[in-house]
């Protein structure tokens, strides 16, 4: 049965045009960046080697050698993997929300199908839209950044280290990156999920979805402040960014393996927690 | 009588200069002599950068060398980062230069040999180079180390060790210490994942250790980094 809403769900979410919204959000922004690269690209690598020009012998060289397809979508992935939870709260957020507004939760529970496995069938549909927005990420931020600039090694810098990533692990890094993205984009998805649960129209939910996160990524990037550096060992957007890891030299394994744990956790939580509440659930229209 | 005695000192002192001078010249004539058996090389090798705030693999380059004073390093592929000023002096260009002066400055010990410490003083204002002092091993007319002053790129010093290609004066490993700025971004702008590792105290000193691998002498290939 849960097969079945699955695919129910899959169809409900791809025929409504916001569904669509995502898709055109990141194709736009891919394309914006990609041609500002192409037509600006330097005065950017200019600008992110400034600190270190007075140390190193930074030439015309240099910069062709760092403007390539995979610093491209690394700069894409982090322009856009902050805003893809709100992209995703648009549909998790809508799954049972979205059905109570319209009248058809009661509809749709008087069919034979338990309340868990509703719960389980709409958030696999959930987790599908996900996987599949972040591959057409994927393809318009790496294949065509590929295509347009070539590969070559992906230099990234953080606030007190310069990371270079050699071009021939590049490409494997970047597997690990969209796999360690898909369970922290999954996260987002869940809780929106959950907050469907409680919602009578998608708005709220939506909402709510959204604040909780830019709260919690204020909180871990505000970590100078003692309380916040406490705080951020447990918030999962200051884990959700785990995929940078996969682009530091060595990778640091340890804390990739950590915050895919408390990810999964998160979404076990969300998911549990939606399953419990909506089994409690006084369905009135 | 007292005059008489200020110009005897001054007199010993001059001779003693002098000498002094003309040892230098004579040590440095014998580098020469050796460096020149070069006209041009192209050598492979590999490349580590140490700086505390960089973490970059080895690289392997290719070292392209032409007389008089032609000098490229290029790294195989990828992005390279070179010490600003450093990968561009050969030893033979500095020891060549017509308006400069090399005094005998006493000895020392540089991998374990004893060398003689010689300045070179530039005569010439236009010239890059403010001062630089070399230890060279007299026995082996080949230089261990150098401290080089710039006026446009800092300090550094190279520190080379010999083997195969001694007889040519050419290093098997080069290892230039050059001086580092903090570097620092805000963490809002590049919004950093922990990984768990605190961040390491930023050295003063950066280094850049120059393996190299095999040369081929004077048969043309180095002009080849300069096409």
């Amino acid at each position: 049965m849960i097969w079945k809403v699955f695919t129910i769900e899959l169809y409900k979410i791809f025929r409504k045009p916001r569904t669509y919204i995502s898709f055109a959000v990141v194709l736009v922004i891919s394309i914006l960046i990609q041609i500002a690269f192409k037509s600006n690209g330097k005065e950017y690598a200019q600008l992110v080697t400034a600190q270190i020009s007075e140390i190193f012998d930074i030439n015309d060289d240099v910069f062709a050698a760092m403007l390539n397809g995979y610093l491209i979508c690394y700069i894409l992935l982090q322009s856009l993997l902050i805003n893809i939870p709100l992209l995703i709260a648009l549909v998790g957020a809508d799954m049972f929300a979205g059905e109570a507004n319209m009248g058809t939760l009661r509809l749709l529970q008087s069919k034979p199908v338990s309340r868990v496995q509703m719960v389980l069938g709409k958030f696999a549909a959930t987790f599908f839209y996900t996987m599949v927005l972040l591959i057409f990420l994927a393809i318009t931020a790496l294949l065509v950044s590929v295509i347009i600039f070539g590969t070559g090694d992906v230099f990234s810098a953080k606030s007190s280290t310069l990371e270079i990533v050699r071009e021939e692990f590049v490409l494997r890094r970047y597997i690990y990156a969209f796999c360690f993205a898909a369970l922290a984009m999954t996260t987002v998805a869940a809780l929106a999920f959950f907050l469907s649960v409680f919602g009578e129209n998608s708005i709220g939910p939506m909402v709510a979805c959204m604040g909780i996160v830019i709260v919690c990524t204020i909180i871990g990037t505000l970590d100078d402040i003692p309380l916040f550096a406490f705080l951020k060992q447990g918030l999962f957007t200051s884990h959700m960014i785990g995929w940078k890891g996969f682009f530091d030299e060595v990778v640091p394994w340890t804390a990739i393996t950590k915050s895919a744990i408390i990810l999964f956790a998160h979404i076990f939580l969300f998911v549990g927690g939606a399953a419990v509440v909506y089994n409690k659930k006084d369905i009135l229209s | 009588m007292i005059i008489h005695k200020f110009f005897t000192l001054i007199f010993l002192l001059a001779i003693a200069l002098s000498g002094a001078a003309q040892d230098a010249a004579g040590i440095i004539k014998k580098v020469k002599t050796k460096l020149d058996k070069v006209t041009d090389y192209e050598a492979k090798g590999t490349v580590k950068t140490e700086v505390t705030f960089v973490n970059v693999p080895e690289a392997n380059v290719t070292v392209y060398f032409v007389q008089p004073d032609k000098l490229k390093i290029k790294q195989d592929k990828g992005i390279s980062l070179m010490p600003k000023g450093t990968t561009n002096i050969s030893m033979g260009s500095l020891l060549r230069g017509e308006q400069v002066a090399f005094v005998l400055a006493g000895s020392e010990v540089v991998g374990g040999i004893t060398c003689k410490k010689i300045k070179m003083i530039p005569l010439d204002e236009e010239g890059e180079i403010a001062t630089a002092t070399f230890y060279v091993d007299d026995a082996n007319a080949l230089i261990k180390k150098a401290a080089i002053t710039t006026k446009e790129s800092g300090s550094f010093t190279i520190e080379m060790s010999y083997a195969k290609f001694a007889a040519f004066g050419l290093p098997d490993k080069a290892v230039i210490e050059f001086n580092v700025k903090k570097y620092k971004l805000p963490k809002g702008v590049t919004i950093d994942y922990d990984n768990g590792k605190a961040p390491a105290a930023q050295a003063a000193k950066g280094k850049l250790i120059i393996n190299y691998n095999n040369y081929t002498i004077n048969q043309g290939k180095g002009k080849a980094g300069f096409k």
